[in-house]
This record gives structure tokens, sequence and C-alpha cells, in this order.
């Protein structure tokens, strides 16, 4: 069980900086997940985190010890790695014994232990197999089961599931998480799949470029994501933006799209922020649940547009509304009646709304 | 699979040369059991009255089996863990310097054998050589490397391991490349030693490898005749007599062709058997 | 094995292995620089006791060589040398390129069609890399004689065959099986014949590892002994073959000598350099299949 602590971390691999300065607090027993596109420097940071990269500056503090020349090894870490990185030669059980043996325990310690490891993971049918002799389900959970046989301070997940079919995906998801509540150990998982960040995560840390976008809770970084790359890149399907200035309607603030002239009505909750706003151009989101739409124009519609297709997906349906060339995306009923090229009008939810500077991409609302 | 005879028409024909080479190979086998005299051609066929001769009559024939299968063991005993190293060294360098050295490395690779052993008979010159004069600087005696009975087949050895540790390294240096690099990260962090991990991890990988590099070796060692043909010709006194060199004695020296042969027949399944026997090991 | 991270490697260790390197690198480089020198030496400065390692550099064994006499019996003829490497360049040339064709469409042969004994063919190719070479060349020396193929040109061109042969089929196959079979189909679909699937589509993939592999064949046949030895004559004296003629006149030509071998290796090597980077893939490749 440990805490671990990021100071002003950089990784540069000649003049190209992966990771520039970045600051991290994990506690203890948390789930943290690392969370961004590829080439973000989340690997890079994590496998510093391990110790099988080098730092090229900053700290990392493992409670209060500074960790920056450890080897791995006295790091005490565990690491399931995106590509499982099994051992060919050995068979399942010796894969799960190796951590074990390479520190001398003895053997009847190691053979409970790898019984009880492969207990956990339905691995048992499989012990005597090689890995090129079993599925990739049951490599990802050899995987996941060479990580937990040893105990470590420190999980360390490597985008372990991204080469997992969906339908599996999901179930191992709960493993997962279930795994790291029976042993409550501090965990830093990384991953590009935000709804995987969303679903496992305690608190997630959103990475683009080297630099941390924004760290919160998933309920946060959801309802308030701090700049545009955070709340397009979370939530599916993601947020949708409108060009807007602020305009005074007789009396009322209303957000005027640039493009089409719809309007916003500006919630009275940010009403003084948007006051000193007038004629300013700012990028107005809202998430697709807050969108109804209606096939006829209602009293209360704001915006209006076509139909352009409209998915229903058993549970929900997903209607893209082209307005005036840009496509919005809502989350409806399943049983949405609209066909291409019908008229829709639709009501947004201004309480819902975040407002984003263009220019400096930060939310207006939270800075 | 594509449209019936024509590839087959015109592609089998540059089968001809290997099959001519097999039909010469399957000759000689006839001929080992006739006695062909050079200056007489064949009057008998003795089947396998050579073969017996070689093994009730021929001390020479046994002396050089025992010769040969000396030398072996020496040559491919020592280029294989030798050979191994070096190539571990090397996956330890990075940029220029590998492309250095390995370029440095192939140089053995493009001299012939017989070049090499003119080379390095120069350099073992009881006078005028390079290494006696390096021993008499440490203060060692010098050696006569090529006309001591006692060390003849130790410098045959040596020429060997210069000419064949490029090979072999390069064989395992390829091969070690091809190793998948993530376990390797994943037993840093699993806490296993550099030795624990070689133990485990590298060394059955390099399974493969180690096969290939042994076989070619062995059939290489087994069949050594330029090197000794250009240096000692299986002298002195016999030391460094194989059984290629008495077979070529037999033909050329002696004229005795079907005879000569028959020790080449022997030689090819003292070869195969031992591949055989190699082959066995094969991880599959 | 790639540990280049804290905590693995301490320094003692690396000296250690830098000191390996260099002993073995030396014990490579060094016989071939020492006989380098030696091919510039003068007749004296040869014979010196001890060796010397500073010495004014002449030409003159290079000269003998090409342009000079040797000895034989008490008769002085014009050097075998220059004609020893033309015939070297015909016979090794000849070779491979015989080779080239041959091989790359038996390997053809081998890696896409299916026909009863194609394994068989496979195994005997690959064996005559372990057979002794006596043991082909001693029943050819009989069989060339009759058919008057002995000391010539074509003889040892299609004996050297022995050599490159093998390696082109084994590593040719090897590339044509790694290439997946749906470009050459695809080409049939769009009406190509076999042939032309086999020169448009699949030569075109295989060329740089062809071109790399034809160049070691050659290298081999250029570096071949026996076979020049024992089924070719003072007219078709291969270079190895003649670099050793002077092995008998061991006190006196030394110097002749370093530079008849220096003559030999220098071209092989420009090649090898050439095409070392394909060489290592090929090696290994071409070695896990066998």
């Amino acid at each position: 069980m440990s805490t671990i602590a990021l100071r002003s971390l950089w990784k540069k691999y000649g003049k190209v900086e992966a990771v520039k300065g970045i600051n991290l607090q994990i506690q203890d027993g948390e789930f943290f997940c690392i969370l961004g596109p590829s080439g973000c420097g989340k690997t890079s940071t994590m496998r510093m985190i391990a110790g099988i990269e080098s730092i090229t500056a900053g700290e990392i503090w493992f409670d209060n010890q500074l960790v920056n020349d450890l080897a791995p090894v006295k790091r005490d870490v565990a690491m399931a790695f995106e590509t499982y990185a099994l051992y060919p030669p050995l068979t399942v059980k010796e894969n799960l014994a190796f951590p074990l043996e390479a520190r001398g325990e003895p053997k009847a310690r190691i053979n409970e232990r790898v019984e009880e490891v492969a207990k956990i993971l339905d691995l048992v049918d499989v012990l005597d197999q090689k890995p090129a002799q079993i599925s990739g389900g049951h490599q990802q959970r050899v995987s996941l089961g060479r990580c937990i046989i040893r105990k470590p301070r420190v999980f360390l997940f490597d985008e372990p599931l991204s080469h997992v079919d969906s339908e599996a995906r999901r179930k191992m998801r709960g493993e997962v998480k279930r795994l790291q509540q029976m042993f409550k150990t501090t965990s830093v998982y990384v991953t590009h799949d935000q709804s995987e960040a969303m679903a496992l995560a305690d608190r997630i840390s959103v990475m683009n470029l080297g630099e941390v976008q924004q760290t919160g809770t998933p309920n946060e970084i959801y309802h308030h994501p701090h700049n545009l790359f955070v709340a397009d890149f979370i939530g599916e399907p993601p947020f949708n933006f409108f060009d807007c200035s602020v305009v005074s309607d007789g009396g009322q603030l209303a957000f005027r799209t640039q493009v089409g002239n719809h309007r916003i009505l500006v919630p009275n909750t940010i009403k003084e922020r948007m006051g000193d706003s007038l004629d300013r151009v700012l990028r107005v989101g809202v998430r697709p649940m807050y969108i109804t739409p209606s096939l006829v124009e209602q009293e209360d519609s704001q915006i209006h547009g076509t139909v352009y297709v409209f998915e229903g997906l058993g549970e929900e349906g997903v209607l893209t509304v082209d307005v005036d060339g840009s496509l919005i995306r809502i989350l409806t009923e399943p049983d949405f009646e609209g066909k291409p090229g019908d008229r829709v009008w639709l009501n947004v939810d201004s309480s819902r709304i975040q407002v984003f500077d263009p220019k400096t991409t930060n939310n207006v609302l939270s800075c | 699979m594509i449209r019936r005879w024509l590839p087959y028409y015109l592609t089998l024909p540059s089968f001809i040369v290997p099959t001519a080479l097999t039909f010469a190979w399957i000759l000689g086998l006839y001929y080992s059991l006739t006695d062909f005299d050079l200056r007489y051609g064949i009057r008998n066929y003795l089947g396998l009255g050579n073969y017996a001769d070689l093994i009730t009559r021929s001390p020479a024939f046994w002396g050089s089996v025992a010769t040969t299968l000396k030398y072996s063991i020496l040559a491919v005993g020592l280029s294989t863990p030798i050979g191994f190293a070096v190539a571990m060294l090397l996956s330890q360098l990075t940029g220029l310097k590998t492309r250095l050295i390995r370029t440095i490395m192939m140089a053995p690779l493009c001299i012939s054998p017989v070049v090499a052993t003119i080379m390095w008979r120069i350099i073992m010159g009881p006078t005028q050589g390079l290494l006696n004069y390096g021993l008499n600087l440490v203060g060692l005696p010098k050696l006569d490397w090529l006309g001591n009975p006692g060390i003849a087949l130790w410098s045959l050895v040596i020429i060997d391991l210069w000419l064949s540790v490029p090979f072999v390294t390069l064989i395992f240096y390829g091969g070690l490349q091809s190793l998948p690099k993530t376990p390797y990260e994943a037993a840093q962090v699993d806490g296993a030693s550099r030795f624990f991990t070689f133990r485990k991890l590298t060394l059955p990988l390099m399974k493969p490898f180690l096969m290939i590099a042994l076989l070619f070796r062995a059939a290489d060692a087994l069949n050594a005749f330029d090197t000794i043909y250009a240096s000692t010709k299986g002298g002195p006194m016999r030391a460094t007599y194989m059984l290629n060199i008495y077979a070529y004695d037999n033909v050329i020296r002696w004229k005795q062709l079907g005879y000569g042969l028959a020790i080449m027949v022997v030689t090819y399944l003292i070869v195969y058997a031992v591949s055989k026997r190699l082959m066995a090991f094969w991880p599959r | 094995m790639h540990f280049k991270r804290p905590g693995w490697g301490k320094t003692l260790g690396a000296i250690g292995m830098s000191l390996g390197l260099i002993l073995v690198l030396a014990f490579i480089v060094l016989p071939l620089l020492w006989m380098l020198l030696m091919s510039f030496k003068s007749r004296t400065d040869v014979m010196a006791i001890p060796p010397k390692i500073v010495f004014t550099p002449t030409l003159v064994n290079y000269q003998r060589l090409f342009f000079g006499t040797q000895k034989a019996g008490y008769d002085a003829v014009p050097s075998d040398f220059p004609r020893a490497m033309v015939n070297t360049i015909i016979i090794a040339g000849g070779a491979t390129l015989l080779s080239v064709i041959t091989g790359t469409l038996a390997a053809y042969a081998l890696a896409r069609l299916h026909f009863k004994g194609r394994d068989f063919m496979a195994f005997s190719v690959l064996s005559f890399r372990f057979s002794p070479a006596l043991s082909i060349i001693l029943p050819v020396y009989a069989i060339y004689r009759r058919l008057g193929l002995y000391n010539t040109h074509i003889g040892l061109i299609l004996i050297y065959q022995t050599i490159s042969l093998p390696l082109i089929i084994w590593v040719v196959r090897s590339y044509i099986e790694s290439i997946p079979v749906d470009l050459e189909q695809a080409a049939l679909v769009d009406g190509y014949s076999w042939w032309g699937a086999f020169t448009r589509i699949l030569l075109p993939l295989i060329a740089p590892g062809l071109a790399a592999t034809s160049v070691l064949a050659f290298v081999f046949c250029w570096n071949n002994f026996t076979f020049g030895l024992l089924l070719g004559a003072a007219e078709t004296h291969t270079l190895t073959v003649a670099t050793s003629a002077f092995v008998s006149y061991e006190q006196v030509l030394w110097g002749v000598m370093a530079a008849a071998s220096i003559v030999t290796i220098l071209p092989a090597m420009v090649f090898i350099f050439l095409v070392q980077r394909w060489l290592i893939r090929g090696l290994t490749f071409g070695a896990v299949k066998a």
C-alpha cells in the first residue's frame, strides 16, 4: 500500500517531449486512471513509475521514499502489460510462479499461491499450457495473475484490455475492479478508452500532449470539464458545441449562434459571469442527453434543423441532426420517429451547458 | 494454387543441377563399392570390401577418425559458447558502435578459409611470426604452432575459431534481436535477476538458434579440409590427419578412388548421425 | 536483452564487457592488419626478426603479382595471378548467375507449388551443405575427365552450383513463403498469367533480399578452394588456388603471398560490406525455417 506522488515529471526522447512536467498525487488504495489519446504521454508516465523507463527530470515518490533511482524490483510494483508480455517458453503455471521464484520463495509456498491465484482468475484448466496455446482472454488473465501473485505495493495496468474483444472487455473490466477492491492496492490504470476510465476509476487524470488537462473524480470531469479537450474527450456521444456570441434580447441574456441565428437562453446561475461578455465569441457545449428533440415546433424550442440519421440502439436512440451544416448528436428514447430530412426542433437544458473560450480553450465557468 | 502444367515444366528444369549432383553422389557411393583405381579404372566389384578394410586393416583410418572427432569437439565446443557470449555483448550496445562492430565481425566471413589459413601461417611462423614475437615480449617461450605435433591441432582450432566465431555470433545476434522485448520488461518488474532471466527466458528462447549453430558447426568441423590442406596437410606426424585428408591422399596420391570414396561415405555417415542426434533436441 | 535501465548493469560489469569485446575485435582485426602491412614490405623487411611494425612501404609485391614472373622449376614464366583473377570472376560470376536463375525458379516451385517429392527435393538440396565437398568432387572428377569437362570454365561453373544453389534456394524459398499468396492470386484474377504474377508482383518484392543473397553466394564461390584445386588445372586456376600456390615457396615469397591474399580478400569484403544489413536478417530468417 502506498501513495504515489509525481513532481514536475519530465520525459524526453531526444528532442521529443513526451511528458512535460506533470504533477500528480495518488492516494493510498485509490484506483487512479490516466486517460488520454495515443501519444499523450500516459504510457511513458506509467513506465517511469514502474522503473522500466528512465526519468529525464522530476521526482517520483512512493510514500516518503524517492524512488527515482530504484530498480523496478525494489519499488515493489506489479505491472500488467498491454501485450501481456507473458514468458513464451514457460507454462502458465511457471509464468505465474516466476515473480515468486525470482525472489527465492520456497517451493511449497509458490505452489500454494499459484493455486490460489489460478482459482481466483479461473485459470486452473490451462495451467500446463504455454502462452501461445491459450486464448487471448486467458493470456490476459495470466497477465493479471502474475500481478496479483506477489501482493505488491502498487498495481500498474498499461491498457490491459485494449486487445480484448468488446464482449470480453466488459466482463474483464468488472474483474479488474473486483481484484483491486479485493486487495485494496493502490492502482494506476492507463487507458485511451474513456468509458473504461469512467467506469473503473476513483479519480481520473486526463492527459494530452504530455500535459495533465484535468484531474478529478469521474463526476467532476464529466460534468465540469476544465477545457475543450476534456469536454470533447469524455462522454460518448461527445459534447455538442455551438460558437455563439452573447446578446441581450430584451433584458434576457442569450447565446446567439454564429451560424443560423439560434438562441439559447443564458440560465440565471451564470448570468453575472456572462454580463460582461457581450459580443465576445464563446463556445457553448451541451451533452447529448440534455437536448430534447421534437418533430413539432415547441414554445421553448431554441434550435431547429433537419434529421440526418436516427440509430435505434435498443435501450436508447442516437439522433443526429443537421443544424446549418453541423451535426448535433442527441440521446433519445429508442422509438423516435423522425426520418432523414424531417424538420426537428431542439430544446436545450440551459442549466447543463458549459461555456468555453475558444481561444484559451478553458471553461469560462470553472475558472 | 495456379494453373496446372506450365509452371511445372518451367521450374522443374531448374532442378536438373541438384539432381545431377545427387546422381554424382550416388555414383560416388557406387564407386566406393569397387576398387576403382585412377590408373586402371574399375577391375572388381568389392561390395563392402573397402569398408571392411577401413575398419579392420587401417590404423590410419581410426587415427583420422579420432583426430577428426577431437578437432570437431574442440571447434564446436569452443566456438558456440564464445559466439553466444559475443552476441550477448553485442546486443547490449546501441547505435553506431553496433554497426561498426558488426561490420568488423563480418570480415572473416568474406575470406576464403584457405587465404585465412595462409594468413595465420604467417602469424604462426616459428621464427618471424607475430604470435611468437608477442609471446617473447611478455617473457613466454616461443611455440612451434604448426610444427609441433602436440600443439598443431590446437593451432588449427584457433584458425577455425577465427573463421567461425563471427558466423556463430551473427546467428545468435540475429536470434537475440528477434526476441520479444516486453517479457524482459516484465521480468524486470517481477524482480528477476539478470542471471535468472537469462536461464529461464533467454536460453529456452534461443534453442532454435543454438540448434542451427550447432548443426552448421558440427558439419563444417567434421568436413574440414581446406584449412588443413593449406597448412599442415595432415602433419606433423599425422597430428592433424583428418578423414578428408586421408581420403584426399588416397585418391590423389595413391590413386585409389574407390577406397577414398569409401572414406568419404563414412564421413558423411558420421555427419548424418551427429546431425540426427542434435535434431533430437529440437524444441518442436 | 536490453537493460539500460536504472539498477541493471554496474560499471564494473560494463568495463568487463568492453574488455571482452575489444579482445574479440583485436583477435579478428590484428591478423588482417598484419597481413596488409606485410603485403607492403620489401623482401628484407618481411624476413626481419623481430617483426617490424614500422617500415617503408613498397609496392614491389603487388607489382610482382601482376606484372612479374614466377618460378616454375628454374624457369621464369609470366605470373599466373592476373589470369587467376579473370578465371575467378568468370567462374564465380557465372555460377552465381546460373544459380540465381535456376535457384529462384526452383525456390518458387518449392514454395508455391505442391508436387510429389517436394520435401525430398528440399531436403536433398539442403544436404549438399552438410556433405563433405570431396564426396561430390571425387566422382565428378572421374566423370569430368571422361566428358572432357575437366579444367574448363563451364565444368567449374556447374560444380560450383553445390555452393551457390542451396543457399539461394533456401533463402529465396523462405522469402517467398513469407509473402502472402493473396498478392499473386489478386494478379491472376486481374488477368495476369502465373509468369506475369511472378515477374511483376513477386520478383520486385524479393529483389533486395535476392540481391543480397546473390552477393553472398558470389562471395562463397569466390572464396572456394577445393573445387578449383581438384577440377581445374593451370588454365582455370582460381584466385584461392593461385594464392595457395605461393605456399610452396615459403621462405622466399611471404610478401607476394600476403599481397595475393589481400587482392583475393578485397572484392569479397567490399561486396559484403555493401549488403551486410540484409545478411543478418537473411541468415537468421532462413535459419529458423530449416
